[in-house]
């Protein structure tokens, strides 16, 4: 255990592939981490690749998004409080869970405008709101908020005026 | 409760919690258990709390899920105790 690839630079990338390594190995799974520069020079992208993983994505994301968001504060912490994006992802779990997310979206549209109703979606982190505000905000016959306190903070899609 | 051999989950809560304050060495993990569950708590020095328990403790928050997560995936039960 403990095979971690890194081809991004600096302490926060190395502190990214070290939590990760640990948190790896506390859930007992057989993974490789691989942490790679992100789309900004600043930015961290790290992955968590082999099988089994759902302990690591827990219901609905809310482990990936929680692991996600203490990576970005070690990260930054560790590059002397510059502030660095970690972007985690698990076996192509990020792209998958969009997907279902999008469909989900242009589902929800459709019966609002079909019935002339406000339909509620199940609660959601707010990465996966998200995307689905963003999938829906250009669809002029819908309008999307958010109704609720976290973690039951959930999307309304309501027919446009 | 009575002391329990330190698990991975320690070692992982200790590895998250050194990379979120400002005094790394001072980090120290106990663990405990109370019955069927590990309580592993988690001493930081004081200036540091603030750093693993975040604005609206949404950090301690974090830890917790990530936790759950683990001791579910061992088949095991910890709770989580940040000590001040």
């Amino acid at each position: 255990m403990g095979a971690s690839e890194v081809t991004a630079e600096g302490p926060g990338a190395a502190a990214v592939a070290r939590t990760l390594d640990a948190v790896v190995e506390g859930m007992g799974l057989e993974a490789t981490v691989v942490v790679s520069p992100g789309p900004d020079d600043t930015d961290i992208d790290a992955t968590v690749e082999g099988e089994g993983l759902s302990p690591l994505i827990g219901r609905g994301g809310e482990t990936i998004d929680a692991l996600q968001y203490l990576l970005g504060q070690i990260a930054s912490r560790a590059e002397g409080g510059s502030r660095r994006r970690v972007s985690l992802d698990a076996d192509g779990y990020r792209a998958r869970r969009a997907a279902a997310l999008e469909a989900l979206a242009d589902q929800a549209a459709r019966e609002a405008v079909e019935h002339g109703e406000e339909i509620e979606l199940d609660a959601m982190t707010p990465h996966d709101r998200r995307i689905v505000h963003m999938a829906l905000k250009d669809r002029p016959e819908v309008v999307t908020r958010s109704e609720g306190e976290e973690p039951r903070r959930r999307i309304i899609v309501e027919p446009a005026e | 409760m009575s002391p329990a051999d330190p698990s991975p989950l320690s070692a992982m809560v200790g590895a998250l919690a050194r990379g979120l304050v400002d005094n790394p060495e001072q980090v120290e993990v106990k663990e405990e258990s109370d019955g069927e569950t590990r309580v592993i708590s988690l001493y930081v020095a004081e200036t540091d709390l603030g750093q693993v328990i975040g604005r609206g403790g949404r950090v301690a928050r974090a830890l917790r899920v990530i936790l759950r997560s683990a001791s579910t995936a061992r088949g095991e039960r910890a709770t989580l105790e940040i000590v001040d």
